[in-house]
């Protein structure tokens, strides 16, 4: 066999040529099909060659393809008025092929002796080590071709028996010529394959038999460069199926195709392949543009089928051949991402997968993850605490970001924290749609820092197995369990970025464009992180310090993690660096304690880490054991919610390092090993919490629609505030106190992110709680007149608030209203609108400032006074009157804000073309 | 660093955060200081029709007094002068009916009463608050030629849930109807309790509230008087004058305010009587006493009742042709704002200052108008100084006694009798 293989038989030596047949051979036309830019001629001489008589050649294709003296037809369709009865079959021959010189009498011999209708040859690929190309092939149920042959399968003769297959492609396929001018031929629209494959199912449909004659041997030089995965060819599949399908069969087949379609296109963005999805787009519309026609060959098919659908499922294999290549190729860059270090191969990939736990650990987490997230997959995100919706307007919170007026309670100058600035970018970017961008930061920010943590823990050369056990503790370990549950939200978003930030940090510079690139990626990393949790500025510095001292990094990290600190504050902008700055530190209700058993574990855990063996990792156990105590102590002590917050990400990030380290030893006392992998579990556990609701520890929602009565009681949306009265736990966002409970102004329904953080009190506020004062000491009969001024027009009094019943029950003007049976809610038929232009006319809040009808007089804005606004703003009381000739009020104090927002963009997209540049090399 | 120093660390760290955790934190938040608004619910106002009422104003402070018609939301706002008074008519803040009024005081140094008038009848109550708490109101009569209702008010926002129950010579008497009674926001109810239970001799009614808070009163017609009387939470302690009107004898109702039994003492009032107990007695769960003056010895110028539980204590003026009632004092004081308390040229006007302490010396009568000059008196030695209040504005008089006192006012026009008790002031 050995003496084949290399090439295709020289000319002039036709093998076996005193073979000769016996009886009179029926006459074949050989179709050479001309190929753009390839030279036929080899393969008209090889098919001179052939050792079968009676033959006519005609070249299918331009003239200038087809050499002098050849006759030539433009078309296949073309050859079809010149197939006599004197010619029983159609022989079609790629001009890039090389049939041996036998090909074409096994292909006579074998067709006829099976009485098949066609008859492929077994296709060898050409200048290689006998290399199969296709030896016929099966199809899935949406005309997929599936070979069955590995990459580079070698022909040892293992496939040679002549057996009915789904289709043979049409490199040398023989045909009789009755079936082929009974079925019209080929398909003029099809690209080549998926014409071969509808030519086969046709002739499948009306009995005939389709097979391969492995003896029959051509090579292929694969000049025509025919790429089957061009979207002509997934097109030409389409049709090929639905041309061939009766209608019972298509009620399920074509759903199940739109549907692998779909998940083959999105998938296919996984591994960066994003022409799969416009290629199937493209089929799909050339499949609506061919539809006439489709119909017309459907009919002329009716009339000719013999037999039922079951013949062609008779050679499908199950599934769909897309979707498993999909997965496969997706196994194949996640076991490649996990280690880039392993086999290139893939048997080499999938052998190393078996020996790495690094696999079966990241797998588990993300598994452990994606069931902590179960609840943000469904798209239901929670509102309660300081994670809020999204504001619908992108647009108009990031102008009030950038400078505006901040509308959350009676209104400010101050800036809004950046959090609101970052996320409504993101939701801008996202076209606005503010679920589906809380929910994809959320999940982004928590993979981030599960892979982050990996990522670190292999930078630190301590295993990426213990790095995903690590990153699990410390995403949804008791630590950060404590922030969530307290709904601060945004410091999940910055513990994603954290592992990032402490890893850059962590990174010697070098010299040169390297070193610019990653003093940005810290300064980038570093303002992810800040930007959602100021106060973790210092928890950087921190962390790089504990790991420092742990042997982890020289000295000049710690000046790096300053540098990146100092770099990442400047996307702060408006919200630390203008006049009236905010640094977000009241982020309501104060993270929950640490449970004993925390303590208990992490103490046992980081005693058993001092006992490890192996330098490099009792160090940094030790380092994060003294971080996690540390941290947890600090957040015991600080009364700042953001403080508190912040040494929790050090506590939480401590513990994960400790977790490391403890899984890492590979030598050491079998027993010691055991024990620091039963501690690193153990803390590994205190995430089981985290999993309950689904939420990632998040709070249970309480906000999402329990006001919209507002909405849909309201008759004038902007124009009015619900004054929301509980326990601080229960109330959306940051809230002010008096006496024993907890208030604050909303205006949304819900309540969204960009006013969940109360600016600093101001004259209205203290107005405002005067007022609530009052009607707690049930001294006011009118508690609605008093609130007016304020533009309250819904009280809601949570049933946890008691102080308040005495004060509501003997009052006059504020009605309760049975909305919501878990809370008390009252209007306020003493109501005056955010903006008072008269008895008549109301100004609305526009989401910029206020607008309304224009009227003569003045127009009171129920806002904290502040000389930005205009027109001719005057001071009355805390509030303020603006003229309302204009028919508008803005506010346009903000100038530097908006500089500032401006330039901490341009900052951002600087740092990230900078970190991106420098890694280039 | 050594294990030893790191494991040291370790353990302290990690005993300091849960130590530091269980340390208490911060102070104990401020409590609210519940006050009490000043106002007051004249529910027996009237407008139109048989009866028109006009509510008397008065405060010892000077400010603005906004009267609301309970129903209509109609509101009118009145300026008092530094201790002075005010008339409101009833008819302009609507047409017809029973009308509550919410009367919003600038302080709590003032009082209203209702001056209801109709043909012959003549009918004087005093505004009250709208407790949260049971109230009662005995003395009631449902036999024939007797129209008694029941009229409820809630002036507030929230609805108002009651339970009324009454009893009399038949003991506790249990009505579906009466059983859970809405009264809507700013709504008042009229009851006809007469009809629902008629024939009764005497009745007492007590409204227990499930939500919200009312004010009650009742208002009995005979035919050729009337009397509205506004109900009250219970007390333990009564004062009741027995002031002695022609034609009207009196007599004491007693009712508890929760459906228990008691037992009550009558002494006289006045530090002279203490000890000396003019009758006792005690009352079954669901039911009242009836204790007339007469039997108390023809002395005996008022009295001091005291019971075991809770009680409401009226005091009943009737004859052939008067009918009235008004609820006693649960308290004595220095000084009594009488509300509404002036004669006009039919009217007779009487103050009847009931002696709670022996030490008093002298009373003076202050009329609340600029131009009358206050007046002094001599108290009765017997206990029980009745004053002709001969001049003054109608919107009433000042009552101060050196010593404590109770004081009522009747006013009379023909034979038909009115009885309010006065306002007792802070000191």
């Amino acid at each position: 066999m050995s003496a084949r293989m290399t090439a295709p038989p020289a000319p002039g030596t036709p093998e076996d040529a005193s073979t000769t047949l016996q009886v009179p051979a029926p006459a074949v036309t050989v179709a050479v099909l001309a190929i753009d830019g390839v030279d036929i001629g080899p393969a008209l001489e090889a098919v001179a060659r052939q050792a079968y008589g009676p033959v006519a050649v005609v070249a299918v294709g331009r003239a200038r393809d087809v050499p002098a003296g050849v006759e030539r037809v433009g078309h296949l369709p073309d050859l079809l008025s010149q197939l006599g009865p004197e010619r029983e079959y159609l022989w079609i021959v790629h001009g890039d092929a090389r049939p041996r010189p036998d090909a074409l009498r096994a292909l006579v011999a074998e067709l006829e002796r099976n009485d098949a209708a066609v008859a492929g040859s077994k296709i060898l690929v050409e200048g290689s080590v006998d290399v199969l190309e296709s030896i016929g092939s099966a199809t899935d149920a949406f005309g997929e071709p599936f070979t069955g042959l590995d990459e580079d399968e070698v022909d040892l003769e293992q496939y040679d028996v002549v057996r009915e297959v789904a289709f043979v492609p049409a490199t040398s396929v023989l045909i009789r010529r009755d079936v082929y001018k009974g079925l019209a031929g080929l398909d003029p629209d099809m690209a080549p394959t998926s014409a071969g494959l509808d030519l086969s199912q046709r002739v499948r449909l009306t009995g005939g038999r389709v097979i391969v004659v492995p003896s029959s041997e051509v090579f292929h030089r694969q000049d025509c460069g025919h790429d089957p995965d061009s979207w002509r060819e997934r097109a030409g599949r389409m049709r090929a199926m639905l041309k061939a399908y009766r209608p019972v069969s298509l009620i399920w087949v074509a759903p199940l195709a739109v549907l692998a379609d779909l998940i083959d296109g999105l998938g296919s963005l996984l591994v960066g392949r994003g022409r799969t999805l416009v290629d199937l787009f493209k089929a799909w519309g050339w499949n609506l543009y061919h539809l006439p026609s489709l119909i017309g060959d459907r009919r002329s098919l009716r009339r000719v089928r013999a037999v039922g659908d079951e013949e062609l499922f008779r050679f499908q294999v199950g599934g769909a051949i897309r979707l498993r290549r999909l997965g496969g190729e997706l196994g194949e860059r996640l076991a490649r991402a996990f280690d880039q270090e392993s086999s290139d191969s893939l048997a080499g990939r999938v052998r190393a997968i078996g020996h790495r736990p690094a696999i079966f650990t990241s797998i588990a987490a993300l598994v452990v993850l994606a069931f902590a997230t179960r609840a943000l997959w469904t798209g239901h995100f929670p509102a309660a605490g300081m994670t809020l919706p999204l504001a619908s307007t992108p647009g108009d919170v990031l102008f009030a970001y950038s400078g505006g007026w901040n509308p959350a309670g009676l209104g400010s100058p101050q800036a809004m924290p950046s959090t609101v600035g970052a996320l409504s970018a993101i939701q801008w970017l996202l076209f606005g749609k503010g679920g589906f961008s809380a929910i994809a930061v959320t999940l982004t920010a928590l993979a981030a820092a599960l892979f982050g943590f990996a990522g670190l823990a292999r930078k630190l050369e301590l295993g990426l197995a213990g790095g995903y056990a690590a990153g699990v503790a410390y995403t949804l370990g008791s630590a950060l369990a404590a922030v969530a549950g307290a709904g601060h939200w945004q410091v999940l978003l910055a513990a994603g970025a954290l592992p990032w930030a402490v890893r850059a940090c962590l990174s010697e510079l070098g010299k040169g464009r390297p070193a610019i690139g990653r003093v940005a990626l810290a300064g980038l990393t570093c303002g992810l992180v800040v930007v959602f949790l100021p106060a973790a500025a210092v928890a950087i510095v921190v962390l790089v310090i504990g790991l420092v001292l742990a042997g982890q990094a020289s000295w000049r990290a710690v000046g790096r993690a300053f540098a990146g600190v100092g770099l990442g504050l400047l996307l702060l902008g408006p919200s630390v660096l203008g006049g009236r700055a905010s640094l977000s530190l009241d982020l309501g209700v104060m993270p929950s304690r640490l449970q004993w058993w925390w303590y208990v574990v992490v103490i046992a855990a980081s005693l058993g880490a001092i006992l490890l063996p192996e330098k490099g990792c009792r160090r940094v156990g030790e380092a994060g054991g003294l971080l996690a105590l540390s941290g947890a102590l600090v957040a015991e002590i600080v009364t700042v919610p953001a403080v508190a917050d912040a040494a929790l990400l050090v506590a939480a990030f401590g513990t994960g390092l400790l977790v490391t380290a403890l899984l890492a030893p590979n030598s050491g006392r079998a027993w010691l090993r055991v024990a620091a992998a039963s501690g690193a579990w153990l803390v590994v556990a205190g995430a089981i919490p985290a999993l309950v609701g689904g939420r990632a520890g998040l709070p249970p929602d309480a906000w999402s629609d329990r006001l919209d009565f507002v909405a849909t009681l309201s008759s004038a949306p902007g124009t009015e505030r619900t004054l929301v009265i509980g326990m601080e736990t229960e109330l959306p966002g940051t809230s002010r106190q008096v006496f024993d409970f907890e208030y604050r102004l909303v205006t949304g329904s819900p309540p969204t992110l960009d006013e969940a953080q109360l600016p600093e009190a101001a004259a209205g506020d203290g107005a405002l709680e005067d007022a609530l004062r009052v009607l707690a000491e049930a001294g006011d009969l009118r508690p609605g007149a008093a609130l007016a001024p304020f533009a309250v027009r819904w009280v809601v009094v949570l049933d946890s608030v008691t102080a308040l019943d005495e004060g509501l029950a003997r009052q006059v003007d504020l009605a309760p209203r049975p909305v919501d049976p878990t809370m008390r809610v009252y209007e306020n038929t003493a109501f005056l609108p955010r903006g008072q232009a008269g008895e008549e006319v109301s100004w609305g809040w526009d989401g910029r400032g206020y607008s309304g009808d224009p009227v003569s007089g003045e127009v009171r804005l129920a806002e904290n006074s502040d000389g930005g606004w205009g027109p001719e703003a005057a001071v009355d009381d805390w509030a303020m009157t603006v003229s309302g000739s204009e028919g508008e009020a803005r506010y346009s104090g903000g100038g530097l804000g908006r500089a500032l927002a401006v330039g901490s963009g341009v900052w951002l997209v600087a740092m990230a073309g900078l970190a991106i540049w420098g890694r280039r090399r | 660093m050594k294990g030893w120093l790191m494991a040291v660390a370790i353990v302290t760290l990690g005993i300091a955060g849960p130590l530091v955790a269980a340390a208490p934190t911060g102070e104990a938040p401020e409590v609210p200081v519940i006050t009490e608004p000043s106002f007051l619910v004249c529910t027996g106002a009237e407008a139109g029709g048989g009866f028109t009422s006009h509510v008397a104003v008065a405060s010892a402070e000077a400010g603005g007094v906004t009267a609301t018609a309970i129903g209509t939301g109609s509101s009118e706002t009145v300026a008092i002068n530094s201790a002075g008074g005010a008339d409101i008519d009833v008819d302009r803040l609507a047409e017809l009916g029973v009308t509550p009024l919410l009367m919003e005081l600038p302080t709590d140094q003032a009082g209203a009463a209702t001056v209801t008038r109709s043909g012959t009848a003549d009918a004087t109550s005093s505004c009250a608050g709208a407790p949260g708490e049971s109230q009662v109101l005995a003395g009631a009569s449902s036999q024939s030629g007797e129209d008694l209702t029941l009229i409820v008010a809630n002036p507030f926002a929230p609805e108002a849930r009651v339970q009324v129950a009454a009893s009399g010579e038949l003991g506790e008497e249990v009505v579906a109807e009466l059983e859970e009674v809405v009264v809507p926001p700013s709504t008042a109810i009229s009851l006809p309790v007469g009809r629902i239970l008629p024939a009764r001799e005497s009745l007492s009614i007590r409204i227990d509230p499930l939500a919200g808070r009312v004010a009650a009163a009742l208002r009995q017609v005979a035919a050729t008087d009337a009397a509205v009387w506004e109900g009250r939470t219970g007390s333990q302690e009564w004062f009741i004058p027995l002031p002695v009107i022609d034609g009207a004898g009196a007599s004491i109702a007693l009712a508890a305010a929760a459906p228990i039994g008691f037992e009550y003492t009558v002494e006289p009032a006045g530090q002279a009587g203490q000890g000396e107990m003019l009758t006792e007695g005690s009352v079954a769960a669901g039911g009242q006493a009836i204790i007339p003056a007469s039997a108390l010895g023809a002395s005996t110028k008022g009295v001091v009742i005291s019971a075991t539980e809770p009680v409401v204590a009226d005091l009943m003026l009737s004859g052939p042709d008067a009918r009235a009632v008004t609820p006693g004092a649960s308290r004595s004081a220095l000084r009594w704002l009488v509300p509404g308390a002036g004669p006009d040229e039919a009217t007779s006007v009487r103050l009847w200052v009931l002696t709670v302490d022996d030490q008093l010396a002298n009373i003076t009568v202050t009329p609340l108008a600029p131009g009358y000059a206050p007046r002094a008196y001599q108290p009765d030695p017997r206990g029980l100084t009745m004053l002709q209040v001969a001049e003054g504005p109608s919107q009433g008089v000042i009552v101060d006694g050196d010593a404590e006192i109770v004081v009522v006012w009747t006013s009379q026009r023909g034979a038909s009798v009115a009885l309010a008790t006065a306002t007792p002031l802070e000191e």
